[in-house]
């Protein structure tokens, strides 16, 4: 090094110490901020995901359980807690919820994954008890495209799955995509969204495979 | 996750091109773009580094972030990785291939505050991707990059003769060409439907 | 210089996205709603005042060798507590924004803000510098969004403008639109720049 050595400041050691320092400094309070935010974060994400499952439900239980006027925004956790329990699907990695309504179950939920475009797509689906009939779907986690693959979380999308029947006597129906300008004429034809078929296929093929699966496994541990 | 790394490289070639359809890495594209040879210089060193990086900072980010719960540090490991690899890369073409050097050795710099490098980085952790698509999104990205930065060059090199209205001088009319570049690009959304 | 002049000229006079087309990058995919640019630029103007003050208090101990990997650090470690403060208080924004959060760390204004001012002036006047260049910034989002949102969904920060008769413009919510707009942006403002010169 050709420096002049007139002191620890202008020593190699320095800048070295100096990095070091600072980023023990930085780091350190990253931790504390991290840390005393951490439940908080936690917290919200539980009750985003609670809402969205109990909103798919909202118009069957006001149906089963009239009189009663769910508030999502204020007693979520309360509502939450009265409605719905977990079904134990753990051995098939999945995650399982019924509803129940006066001790009765008005439905189930299954929380249920596959692969769009970009990354993994999450999705719940409220069925039916008999679990032939979809209730409604939302997908809750999605890497799409904003503009294009993105919109399947638009309503519009979404609600085309309502009342849509999922097995028929013959097992679980295909369903076909139609141009998203067309309307749909048969039970099974869903509108595609414009320039996102793999999308659009991925979240029909999410659905098929991975309901087939669920009741399959349900029915076995039934009997 | 079995999304196929070549659809994956496609993709990011074309349909979601990192410049065109998410903006990253605009700086350096704009400034850069008025030749084509260091365009090109620019380009082969960014998708040359984007591929290595996001490979490097996808096991940084499994195998040491995530055991250690980390991960809310994960910005300042992937920018001090990426930061760490454009100099080494720098020292070791510097030692070896003085030629190169000279050709491609001023861009290196501008790598490290590339957005496009650190934004790979960040879409391969929220995407949840396997090492093998991190590093085909990686090499897509970058040759996207690439190949956006020479139609621009390419298209400004036309434009050098031609008379433009002086408030949209340099930057605005490399933006109008970029949007018009965007629009084209969208034609390709239906390609990798065909799998 | 006093403290209103520094304000006023990094917030418009020499305002970095206009006149040096800086930091465009990491946030012209969050110009399709008003509300996430509002959120994006005062995570910005945040980061960027704060990182400038402590580059600014720290100058003197800097050693040169190591300038940039400091000035690297400060700004990524306000730009994580930005992005930790929105999960926790803002989660839907949050998650909409996705990454675009994390990339202020590489937009060049932060950067450029740190190395031109706060590293040869006073940690007051670095503050002050910082938050002009973000408020210059962050007002160019809110006008590239401003179009984007009215045009691309009918509306302005969520409330409805336009009625149900409105056609959207799926254009707009798409990226080429951001570019068309900024480009037209810089155009108007250099042509008053150029009348009031000539």
């Amino acid at each position: 090094m050709s420096k002049e050595k007139t002191g620890f400041r202008d020593s190699n050691i320095y800048p070295v110490l100096f990095m070091l320092g600072m980023s023990l400094l930085f780091i350190g309070i990253l931790a504390t901020v991290y840390r005393s935010f951490e439940q908080k974060i936690i917290n919200n994400e539980t009750q985003a995901y609670q809402k969205q499952l109990l909103s798919l439900f909202i118009d069957k239980i006001a149906e089963s359980d009239p009189g009663v006027k769910i508030d999502l925004n204020n007693d979520l956790q309360a509502n939450y807690q009265k409605y719905v329990k977990s079904i134990d699907l753990s051995y098939a990695g999945r995650y399982g919820y019924s509803i129940i309504v006066n001790n009765q179950i008005i439905g189930y939920c299954f929380d249920i994954m596959g692969n769009g475009l970009w990354g993994s797509m999450r999705m719940l689906i409220a069925v039916t008890p008999d679990m032939n009939t979809i209730i409604n779907i939302d997908v809750y986690k999605q890497m799409e495209t904003p503009g294009l693959g993105a919109r399947v979380t638009e309503s519009w999308f979404k609600d085309q799955f309502k009342d849509k029947l999922l097995f028929g006597t013959s097992g679980i129906l295909d369903y076909s995509l139609i141009p998203e300008d067309q309307t749909a004429d048969s039970g099974t034809q869903i509108r595609q969204i414009t320039g996102a078929s793999i999308t659009s296929n991925a979240v029909l093929k999410m659905i098929k495979t991975e309901m087939s699966q669920i009741k399959e496994t349900l029915q076995l541990q039934v009997k | 996750m079995e999304i196929s790394s070549f659809v994956l490289f496609w993709a990011a070639i074309f349909t979601s091109n990192i410049l065109l359809t998410n903006f990253l890495g605009m700086c350096s594209y704009l400034s850069v773009s008025k030749e084509i040879e260091s365009s090109f210089g620019l380009g082969v060193a960014v998708a040359f580094v984007l591929t290595i990086t996001s490979g490097l900072n996808w096991i940084v980010y499994h195998l040491i972030l995530v055991p250690l719960g980390l991960v809310y540090l994960q910005f300042i490991v992937f920018i001090i990785v990426i930061a760490a690899f454009v100099q080494l890369l720098e020292l070791l073409v510097e030692r070896y291939t003085p030629a190169l050097y000279y050709t491609l050795g001023i861009f290196l710099p501008l790598i490290t505050v590339n957005c496009a490098i650190f934004g790979v980085s960040l879409f391969m952790v929220i995407r949840d991707y396997s090492f093998v698509q991190s590093m085909a999104f990686g090499a897509g990205s970058g040759i996207g990059w690439l190949l956006a930065i020479l139609m621009l060059a390419g298209i400004r090199a036309k434009l050098k003769e031609r008379l433009v209205p002086i408030g949209l001088q340099g930057a605005g009319i490399s933006l109008i060409i970029t949007g018009i570049m965007a629009l084209a690009f969208i034609g390709f959304s239906g390609i990798v439907n065909v799998q | 210089m006093n403290k209103k002049d520094i304000f006023l000229v990094s917030a418009f006079r020499e305002n970095s996205v206009w006149k040096q087309i800086l930091g465009i990058c990491s946030s012209l995919a969050v110009t399709n709603l008003m509300m996430n640019s509002l959120i994006m630029g005062l995570g910005v103007i945040f980061a960027l005042a704060l990182s400038n003050m402590t580059i600014s208090l720290i100058r003197s101990y800097t050693p040169r060798s190591i300038r940039m990997m400091v000035q690297t650090l400060i700004i990524a470690s306000y730009v994580i507590i930005v992005d930790i403060f929105l999960k926790a208080n803002l989660p839907v924004v949050s998650k909409q924004l996705g990454p675009y959060v994390g990339l202020i760390i590489t937009n060049c204004i932060l950067m450029g803000r740190a190395e031109a001012f706060a590293a040869k002036n006073t940690p007051i006047d670095s503050f002050i510098d910082g938050i002009g260049a973000g408020v210059g910034y962050t007002l160019v989002l809110l006008a590239i969004s401003f179009v984007r949102e009215l045009f691309g969904f009918g509306t302005l920060f969520g409330f409805g403008i336009f009625g149900a008769w409105w056609t959207k413009w799926s254009i707009m919510v798409m990226a080429p639109s951001a570019f068309f707009i900024l480009a037209m942006l810089i155009w108007i403002i250099n042509n008053r720049y150029y009348k009031m010169k000539g």
